[in-house]
């Protein structure tokens, strides 16, 4: 048995979400039970599963991860700069 | 992947299966949600019998899609469990078969009659989305999250409680004595759900101090009553507890304290009602022992 995570889409053109994991032997087995799992109540417009062993996870600490953490200097007033003065 | 350290035990921290979990940390958690699963895996087994029985085609599928979801967040839970323990599907489904019957109170009774079902459905899951809403925010990341799903889906399960209820209450009086009685005996034992005011209860204190567990348990009771009774009284039914009353100067329910000796030896000593559900599990996993037989030797063909 080898364990799947699964990425679920809700509506066309969306973003595809890790919502959890099945163990299953097999891919088409994984789908199958992924269905059942992850698409019997909620919307769903498309699947993904993924074998765990192909996942590459990064092993930094969250102070690498989000290094930098002030990043106002990447939101900057850039349209309104300036129209101070042309105002005046 | 990798280990690393993860964050100290502290209020609002998060774990992941990764990290280099304490050992006792672990084992708590372990317990906790291994105890949740057999729960939610043992329970169907009992949901399954009465779907053939539903009064109605309605009731039926209401029914059905219910007990699989049940299923569903078994196998969820199974999969947090063995991230945790490190204990695989085969040992935990071993554990289910052959192992101590160990669950939730409620499922230890019998059931008689379709109020029963119909009854666990909304005062049970009902006081189970009360625990649970608060689990979301347990501090092991993969417990929290499928509780999210699972809260969800309880909270189907109390509205269609409801309403299997009110149908059986509105179709005559003789549904609706049977109604009352199933009350009567399911109100004691849901009260007991929550388990022992909190000065007695074993584990709780560590799982509260580890962030697992983030309500106590007679905080939970209390918040069950108030969402709860109204709602028995509207349904125009009766609570037969002569204890049941509301101070309004404490803001706390009183009731009649549930038999905690009765409680513990369910918990631990299991019920014939338990070993039933067990051997059905077990006459289950032999019947489909050829498709399992099947499937692995079908994967492994495709990955030779």
């Amino acid at each position: 048995m080898r364990i799947f995570e699964v990425f679920r889409q809700k509506t066309p053109g969306d973003q595809f979400v890790h919502v959890g994991e099945v163990e299953a032997p097999a891919s088409d087995a994984a789908l199958l039970a992924a269905k059942e799992h992850f698409a019997r109540r909620e919307v769903c417009s498309a699947l993904w599963v993924v074998d765990r062993a192909d996942v590459h996870a990064a092993y930094w600490d969250v102070e690498v991860l989000s290094a930098g953490r002030s990043k106002t200097y990447r939101r900057s007033a850039g349209l309104k700069a300036g129209r101070e003065n042309i105002l005046d | 992947m990798t280990l690393s350290t993860g964050p100290k035990i502290e209020q609002g921290a998060s774990f992941e299966p990764w990290h280099d979990l304490d050992d006792d940390y672990r084992s708590a958690a372990g317990r906790m949600i291994e105890f949740h699963m057999m729960s939610e895996i043992f329970g169907p087994v009992q949901e399954f019998r009465w779907v053939p029985k539903a009064p109605s085609l309605e009731a039926k599928l209401i029914y059905a899609a219910k007990s699989q979801d049940e299923i569903g967040h078994g196998l969820m839970l199974m999969r947090v469990c063995q991230d945790l323990t490190g204990k695989t599907r085969a040992q935990y489904v071993e554990q289910i078969l052959d192992g101590p019957p160990r669950f939730m109170n409620i499922f230890h009774y019998p059931w008689d009659s379709w109020a029963d079902p119909a009854m666990v459905s909304w005062l049970i899951d009902g006081a189970e989305i009360e625990r649970q809403a608060t689990l979301t925010r347990s501090s092991y990341g993969p417990y929290a999250r499928a509780m999210r799903k699972i809260v969800k889906e309880e909270g189907f399960h109390h509205h269609c409680g409801r309403y299997l209820i009110s149908r059986m209450i509105n179709a005559g009086p003789a549904q609706k004595r049977e109604v009352q009685d199933s009350l009567d005996r399911w109100w004691p034992r849901a009260l007991a759900m929550f388990g022992p005011p909190d000065a007695q209860s074993t584990h709780g204190a560590t799982l509260m101090s580890f962030g697992l567990k983030l309500a106590g348990n007679e905080d939970l009771r209390q918040s069950w009553l108030t969402k709860f009774t109204p709602q028995i009284h509207a349904m125009g039914l009766e609570i037969r507890d002569e204890e049941l009353g509301f101070d309004d100067e404490t803001g706390r329910w009183s009731y009649t304290m549930p038999d905690w000796e009765e409680f513990r030896s369910l918990l631990r000593g299991g019920s014939p009602m338990g070993e039933d559900l067990q051997r059905e599990l077990r006459d289950s996993r032999r019947a489909n022992s050829w498709l399992l037989a099947d499937a692995d030797a079908d994967a492994d063909a495709a990955y030779a």
